[in-house]
């Protein structure tokens, strides 16, 4: 099938600037990819003349064109997230693991309501852990290890009640860790080397977030 | 070589008149003429020249002689005079004041010893070619000289600083040559000079520090040098006589001084093309004589400032593509001396001030490419009465487009194209009878599209795409007979294509896709001699491919995709041996494919897909040698796929026979297709094993991501110019996709599936490093998946399922980190399942399911005896591992837990106890 690009007639000498054409997700996927540094052209395909991003690597769309995996892992790109990776409504799967992502972790993304799997492990984000992700109810894997993440183990992420795995280990979060809902289940492994992590969180006893 | 023949000829008169006449002045005056006369080639402006004729040269064309009979003016421009300076004896001209011999054909140095002429008063030897010569110091000499020009010559070198000792020049002009900064130090500032011009030359640094003492400027034209650094403000202090200033195209920076205003005489200020910065000096408004102001091209940025508006002289604004983020003043409605406006390229806002209705003089208007909104006022049309152009494009204007437009009766360029128009177009277009190119494209006009337009015997360009246009294509647009370019494409405009179309004998580029068009293709259209385009794809025309087309001899792309034609391809089609791109894609067509397809040398794609066609594949295509794009799927061919398509087809970027008949091996000379990229053999009865050659597709093997990227896979001006592209429909993770573009161009694929293809996945598949996409699924494919499949570290999609594949999944799976689609369901796996990085976000059970032996998340667990399959081959690995330890011990709340914590782990049981210790601390410090 012959197909047009942006037409731009032959005739002119002036210059019409390419516009974007994609749909909300492709635009926010592009303003991601606006801002990263991205060495080894991982995101070369996303071109934002297309109708929707389903066909740019490393995303996967859902029988209604909807983007429902980003799979970045090991991907050498580096730079922060933004919100609007948050208007990704459908995203199930979040895989940025083992990159240089930096800056904080966008409170956004609390917003990804269909998450199943986020992998931010391997990067060098800071801040807190968004308390925003006690509204991702779908969520399963969170896996935030191996970044620069402070503060404390938002308490609100105990009522996910489908969270399976858990891993915060290797950054330098304080505070206690939470004991209700999953995280009666996560091996402690999933805190270690978090040098002002204090232990399980004493119910009744103390407030919880004491010391940090 | 012709010269040098001429001149034994003439030496024997020469030596005549040289004993004959040496007495008087005129008479070696003479003799000088004519002794450079006989060096010039074929000097027949100068046939007057001959002692024939008369003794003295007084009545020789171009030469000007005293009462006493002395040569005082020698004025010989544009007299296609071929040769050189070097034999004309200056000595011999001693009362010479004009020398002229602009635009010829004059070539070598300009000879030192025209200091001779030592009353010239003016020289001027500019176009001509005395390439790579530099400019004699000695012309420094030439005292008198009021009167210099040099331009336009190919010198080079620097400016000879002794041109400074000329006191007396006042017009001094050195422009387009390659001359150079000259030695500054020495350069003294010509005092009389008032027009100085050295534009197009390699002066480099700051500005020229000579000029700002040249206080008698009225004209200074620096243009497309290389100098930098500030504009000085010294410029406008010093220079206050100017009139005309020209920076244009160099690379100053900094701000546009505010003291510019200080030129009250300036009447032309040129400086575009510049690193300018800092916004337009408001200031500017106040130089009332300005008549014309271009700051095009430079960073500017800010507004346009409204005091602009008192710039009541001001003819012509051009501040293109400068950043400017203003509105647009309504105060430049008072400008009414203005008929040139050119605000393109910037991102103004707002609307069109109702003021611009009072510049009546307006004749070129241009603001294409901002960020503009509003209605267009009718007011414009019907005032601006010499409007040639009128270019509004690529903004968000609304609204009709006025019908008074046909009051501006000059208009010859109307372009509005990529905005949000709507309404009819105005039947009123018809009455500009000078109209040349009239594109209204991309807007949202509805309607009827003009009987009137036919009258229009000057359109070259009528583009309309892209809108909601409906009825039906007049008929009488065949009376608009110079028209080159039709696009009418994408609208909804239906009954059939008027026939009338054939007598427009200048048609270069018709493209009437994506419309509701019935009906057949007029056989008419063969007329169109000088048709390279023909686009009717996306309609519902119907009946056969008129065999007709194949007279069509200049067209080199032919799209018939996606309409209800019937019928075989004719073979007079196979005749365009410009024919570049075929697309006959998504019809009824019957019939093979023509045996005379080999003719077609310059055919690079080729879609034919979704059609009724059989047969083979012709052995004739083999001659195809350009072509890229080969698409056969979705038809009834069947036969071998033959073992030449590898050997011959050398540049295919893509094949795709996918859902036809092919059986038969599929040929190991595919492996020798070193472009491509994308292979779609699925839905065969293709048998045998893969070749293990496949594994040596050069352009699959790479993952570097940095191969061409020009998806494409057309000419330039197919391309670009006329907006055409391959579009290939894929199966991608599961899910067919129509790629084109870049993303064709990085899409790396094999698509096996569905044929009948047995024993074992070659390990050499594991080369192809690039692969995006591999599906070898539902075959009958034994022997284990291979171990090294973690080498295609690209792989976003997999199949291998509905095969007999057993064994282990390799671990070297779970390294495929851009993995997201995988399928190795049905097969005979066992073991366990690999986990780690990217497994483990692939967690949908059914496909892995259908393996008996497969254990392991997210199946269920392995028993005892599959745990010797148990894989850890990341350091990720201890994560699932303990998420289902966890949950097998059913870890528990409390202290137990607690303590086993502090138990098991240094780090934990140090953090707490320094955690009590803290709360000790707290409750001791109260």
């Amino acid at each position: 099938m012959a197909s047009r690009l942006h037409f731009v007639s032959f005739l002119l000498l002036l210059v019409v600037y390419p516009a974007i054409s994609t749909n909300s997700e492709g635009e926010a996927l592009h303003a991601l990819r606006a801002r990263l540094s991205d060495p080894t052209n991982v995101l070369q395909s996303w071109d934002p003349t297309l109708v929707n991003p389903c066909t740019w690597f490393h995303v996967t769309c859902d029988d209604r064109n909807r983007v429902i995996r980003l799979d970045l892992g090991n991907s050498n790109i580096s730079g922060p997230l933004g919100p609007e990776l948050g208007r990704l409504q459908h995203l199930q799967y979040l895989e940025l693991y083992r990159n240089n992502f930096e800056g904080k972790i966008p409170e956004a993304l609390g917003n990804l309501k269909s998450l199943i799997s986020m992998d931010l492990y391997g990067n060098r984000f800071q801040g807190e852990i968004p308390k925003s992700f006690a509204k991702l109810k779908s969520l399963r894997f969170l896996r935030l290890n191996n970044n620069k993440l402070s503060g404390s183990i938002p308490r609100e992420l105990a009522t996910l009640s489908n969270l399976k795995v858990f891993d915060v280990s290797n950054n330098d979060l304080c505070g206690t860790i939470p004991v209700d809902g999953p995280f009666t289940n996560f091996p402690f492994q999933s805190f270690e080397n978090n040098s002002r992590l204090n232990g399980p969180e004493l119910q009744g006893l103390v407030p919880y977030d004491f010391g940090c | 070589m012709k010269t040098i023949r001429i001149q034994p000829l003439l030496l024997p008169f020469l030596l005549f008149f040289s004993f004959s006449f040496l007495k008087t002045g005129a008479q070696t005056e003479a003799q000088a003429l004519l002794q450079w006369k006989s060096s010039l080639f074929q000097p027949d402006a100068l046939s007057s020249w001959s002692l024939a004729n008369s003794t003295t040269p007084r009545t020789w064309f171009g030469v000007r002689c005293n009462s006493a009979g002395s040569v005082v003016q020698l004025s010989l421009p544009n007299a296609n005079l071929n040769g050189s300076l070097d034999n004309l004896d200056f000595a011999s001209l001693p009362g010479l004041t004009k020398l002229n011999l602009h635009y010829n054909l004059l070539r070598g140095p300009i000879p030192s010893n025209i200091s001779a002429l030592s009353k010239l008063t003016s020289l001027d030897l500019s176009s001509n070619n005395f390439f790579g010569y530099s400019i004699p110091p000695e012309i420094g000499q030439l005292s008198e000289m009021v009167d210099l020009r040099l331009y336009n010559n190919n010198l080079v070198g620097p400016i000879p600083y002794q041109l400074s000792n000329l006191r007396k020049v006042r017009y001094f002009d050195l422009g387009y040559n390659y001359l150079e900064n000259p030695d500054y130090t020495k350069f003294t500032p010509l005092p009389s000079v008032t027009h100085l011009s050295l534009p197009v030359n390699s002066l480099t640094g700051k500005f020229p520090p000579f000029i700002l003492n040249c206080t008698n400027l009225t004209y200074l034209d620096l243009a497309q040098n290389n100098l930098t650094g500030k504009i000085p403000n010294s410029l406008s202090t010093n220079l206050v006589h100017l009139e005309s200033l020209n920076l244009t195209f160099n690379f100053f920076k900094g701000v546009i001084p505010v003291s510019l205003a200080n030129l009250t005489r300036l009447q032309n200020l040129h400086l575009g093309l510049n690193n300018l910065t800092g916004g337009i000096p408001p200031i500017l408004g106040s130089i009332s004589s300005l008549r014309i102001l271009e700051l095009y091209n430079n960073s500017l940025g800010g507004p346009i400032p409204s005091s602009l508006g008192q710039l009541r002289m001001l003819e012509h604004i051009d501040i293109k593509a400068a950043e400017l983020n203003s509105t647009i003043p309504p105060e430049l409605g008072l400008c009414t001396n203005l008929n040139y406006v050119e605000l393109s390229i910037n991102q103004l806002t707002g609307g069109l001030p109702q003021s611009f209705s009072e510049l009546t003089k307006m004749s070129q208007f241009g603001i294409s490419s901002n960020l503009l909104s509003g209605e267009i006022s009718p007011d414009f049309f019907t005032h601006w009465t010499e409007l040639i152009s009128f270019q509004i494009q690529n903004n968000s204007f609304t609204g009709r487009i006025p019908p008074e437009i046909g009051s501006a009766t000059k208009l010859q360029d109307v372009f509005l194209f990529i905005n949000k128009l709507s309404g009819s177009i105005p039947s009123e277009l018809g009455d500009l009878a000078q109209l040349t190119l009239l594109d209204l494209s991309e807007n949202e006009l509805t309607g009827p599209i003009s009987t009137k337009l036919g009258n229009l015997k000057h359109l070259l360009l009528l583009n309309f795409h892209s809108n909601d246009l409906s009825g039906e294509i007049p008929p009488e647009i065949g009376s608009a007979t110079k028209l080159q370019t039709l696009y009418l494409f994408k609208n909804r405009l239906s009954g059939s294509i008027p026939s009338e179309l054939g007598d427009l004998a200048q048609l270069t580029y018709l493209d009437l896709s994506e419309n509701k068009l019935i009906g057949l293709i007029p056989t008419k259209l063969e007329n169109l001699k000088r048709l390279k385009l023909l686009g009717l794809s996306s309609n519902d025309l119907f009946g056969e491919i008129p065999h007709q087309l194949g007279n069509l001899a200049s067209l080199v792309a032919l799209d018939l995709g996606s309409n209800s034609l019937s019928g075989p391809i004719p073979e007079t089609i196979t005749k365009l041996a410009h024919l570049t791109f075929l697309n006959l894609e998504n019809n009824s067509l019957s019939g093979m494919i023509p045996r005379s397809i080999g003719s077609m040398t310059s055919l690079e794609s080729l879609h034919l897909k979704k059609n009724n066609l059989t047969g083979d594949i012709p052995l004739a295509l083999k001659d195809c040698k350009r072509l890229t794009v080969l698409d056969l799927g979705e038809n009834g061919f069947c036969g071998n796929i033959p073992t030449w398509l590898g050997e011959s087809l050398s540049s295919l970027r893509v094949l795709r026979l996918r859902s036809n008949m092919f059986l038969g091996n599929i040929p190991p000379q595919l492996s020798l297709l070193s472009s491509l990229q994308l292979l779609d053999l699925a839905h065969n009865n293709l048998s045998g094993s893969i070749p293990h050659t496949l594994g040596n597709l050069t352009a699959m093997a790479t993952n570097e991501q940095t191969i061409n990227t020009k998806g494409h896979f057309l000419g330039e001006e197919l391309a670009y110019s006329w907006g055409y592209t391959n579009s290939i429909s894929i199966v991608w993770k599961g899910k067919e996709y129509v790629i084109q573009n870049l993303t064709l161009s990085l899409m790396l694929g094999i698509d096996l599936s569905s044929n009948s293809l047995s024993q074992e996945i070659p390990a050499e598949l594991t080369n192809l490093l690039g692969l995006v996409s591999l599906n070898l699924s539902m075959n009958h494919l034994s022997g284990s998946i291979p171990e090294m499949i973690g080498k295609l570290s690209e792989l976003e999609s997999l199949d291998l399922s509905m095969n007999h594949l057993s064994g282990a999944i390799p671990p070297s799976l779970s390294s495929l980190t851009s993995l997201s689609s995988l399928n190795v369901s049905n097969n005979r796996l066992s073991g366990r399942i690999p986990s780690g990085y990217q497994l483990q976000t692939l967690i949908d059970p059914s496909i892995y399911t259908g393996n008996d032996g497969l254990c392991g998340p997210p199946l269920p667990k392995c028993s005892s005896n599959g745990a010797n399959h148990v894989q850890l081959s990341t350091e990720d690995g201890h994560e699932m591992i303990w998420v289902y330890l966890s949950m097998e011990l059913g870890f528990v709340v409390g202290l137990w837990g607690f303590f086993s914590i502090l138990f098991f782990n240094k780090s934990l049981r140090f953090a707490y106890f320094r955690f009590i210790d803290n709360i000790y601390d707290r409750f001791s410090r109260r």
